[in-house]
Parts: C-alpha cells; structure tokens; sequence
C-alpha cells in the first residue's frame, strides 16, 4: 500500500512538473528512459536468477499449479484479441501488449511507453490499475459465479502482493501459496510478452 | 525487443552465478527505485504532452474495454479449470 501511494505522488509529480514546463529542455530531448529500462531489467533479471527460494516453493507442490498461470495469459490475451476490433485506434498488438502487464501497471506502462509511446503507456497504466482495482472491489462476485480461482487468474502479476490479502480473504488461506505461485510466474512473463507485442508495427 | 530479453537472460545467468553472494541482495532492492525514476519521467512526458493531456478520458475508455476484454477471458478460462480441474480435489497445502 505503501508502495502504491509513493508510486501515485512520484507519477503525479512528474506529470505536474511536465504540465508546468518546469523541466529543463535538455531533459526532454535526451530521454535517459531507455538507458534505466535496461538497467532495470537487468536487476529483474538478477533477482530472478538469484532468487533460490523460488524453486524451493514449487517442490512439493502438485504439477497441476502451473495450468492456472498459463490459463490466465492465454485468457487475457484471447479475451484482449476479441476485444481488439472495438478499437479503432489501435492495432492487435497495441491491445495486446497492454493486455500482457496482467495488473503489474508500473513496469508494463514504462515499458510500452519507451518502446511505443507515451499515450500507448498511459492505457496501459490505467488498463493495468483498473484491473488490479476490479479484484479488490469484485473479488467475492468472482469467486461466487466463477469460482476460488478466479480472483487469482485476474489479479494476474498481482497475486503475490497486493492483491494477495483479498484473495485469501475471499478464496480462503489454502490458497495463499498458489497464489503467490501464480504471481511470480505470470510478473515474470510481463517484460518478455510486453517487449515482444510491442516489436510488432 | 530482443536486446530487452537479452539483457534480462544476461541477468538471470549473472544472478545464478552472484546468488550466493551476500549483495546479490542490492539488485532487488534496487528494482523500486529505478521504477520510480522511470514512472516519474514518464510522469512528466504525460504532463508535457497536449494532445494525451486533452485526451485522457478517451485514453481511460480505451483502457477499460481492453480490461474488460482481458478480465472476461481470464475468468471463463478461471472457470473451467476450477469445474473441471480442481473442484472435486484438494489442491493445496
């Protein structure tokens, strides 16, 4: 929660201090946002390979688990390509690359907006957050008409942090390491299924 | 694209080879704050751009159906693997 509030006042501040013509010209002309993106995720990249408790937390678990992962990503991008002829402005893969942040809203948006533009960003900002925003309000609707899993598969990337307490509320606490299960693998997909819809004209 | 991936791969070899390595730590730790210097910068070419300023509720509908879309898939898809998977068995610990 934390976390979300600093995220909301850094974005604001930011967009404010652009709104005002505050920021020196040099700033905006060398956009330095490519240069951190790879910074950034060479640590993603690090802190996955070094993570050995990742591992240690599939042990033991049934093989199965790794069928809810793979139906949420293939149900957000064939639900997100059926969508896609309702908007006119956009192309498939435009809808897609939005559709793959799976809630996680700050890497999802930062990417797109550095590999295709800033107003593409920004729908995926908001895309992302109401989706991470419909579990929290939604959740028990989702687990009544379609069952405990389903507050999981749409919380997507976020279910092993924000979402997570109002999953277990609702799905119940036998499903809290399923849920973390499923978010680590779906956040570890975001920047590969981002940066590869985004590589398309 | 492929430079991206690359240079994540190059870091997850390079985080297996660290990870016994007391700082391999600081990586991790470093993920939140470089976001948030990306999401400021982003932040500002918001600010600074008329025509997304303009549009902002055309940009949030957009945003919407694609959610709707993508929300819709995955709870069919939630649930028929619910009904047909893990229902009638106990799946966790």
């Amino acid at each position: 929660m934390r976390g979300t509030i600093i995220i909301i006042l850094v974005l604001l501040g930011g967009v404010i201090l652009g709104f005002l013509d505050l920021v020196p010209q040099f700033v905006l002309e060398n956009d330095p946002g490519m240069i951190i993106l790879y910074i950034l995720l060479f640590c993603v990249g690090v802190s996955v390979g070094s993570d050995e408790e990742f591992l240690e937390k599939l042990k033991g678990q049934s093989p199965k688990l790794i069928f809810i992962p793979i139906v949420t990503i293939t149900g957000t991008l064939i639900g997100t390509t059926l969508i896609s002829p309702f908007l006119i402005n956009r192309t498939l893969a435009d809808c897609l690359a939005v559709g793959s942040g799976f809630g996680y809203y700050s890497l999802s948006s930062i990417l797109i907006t550095e590999l295709k533009g800033t107003d593409l960003g920004v729908i995926a900002l908001l895309s992302n957050i109401i989706r991470e925003v419909s579990v929290l309000v939604f959740a028990p609707l989702m687990v009544r008409y379609f069952g405990k899993l389903a507050p999981i598969c749409c919380g997507g990337a976020t279910s092993m942090d924000s979402t997570l307490p109002f999953i277990i509320a609702n799905s119940g606490k036998e499903f809290a390491v399923v849920s973390i299960i499923h978010g680590v693998v779906v956040d570890f997909s975001v920047p590969f299924l981002v940066s590869f819809f985004c590589s398309f004209q | 694209m492929v430079t991206l991936i690359l240079t994540m791969i190059l870091g997850i070899i390079f985080g297996r080879i660290i990870r016994k390595n007391k700082k391999a730590g600081i990586f991790s730790k470093s993920i939140f704050p470089i976001v948030l210097v990306l999401l400021f910068f982003m932040g500002i070419s918001i600010g600074n751009n008329k025509l997304i300023m303009d549009n902002l509720s055309t940009l949030g509908w957009e945003a919407l159906i694609i959610t709707l879309g993508a929300l819709t898939g995955t709870l069919i898809g939630a649930f028929c693997i619910w009904k047909y998977f893990f229902k009638s068995k106990e799946v966790t610990r």
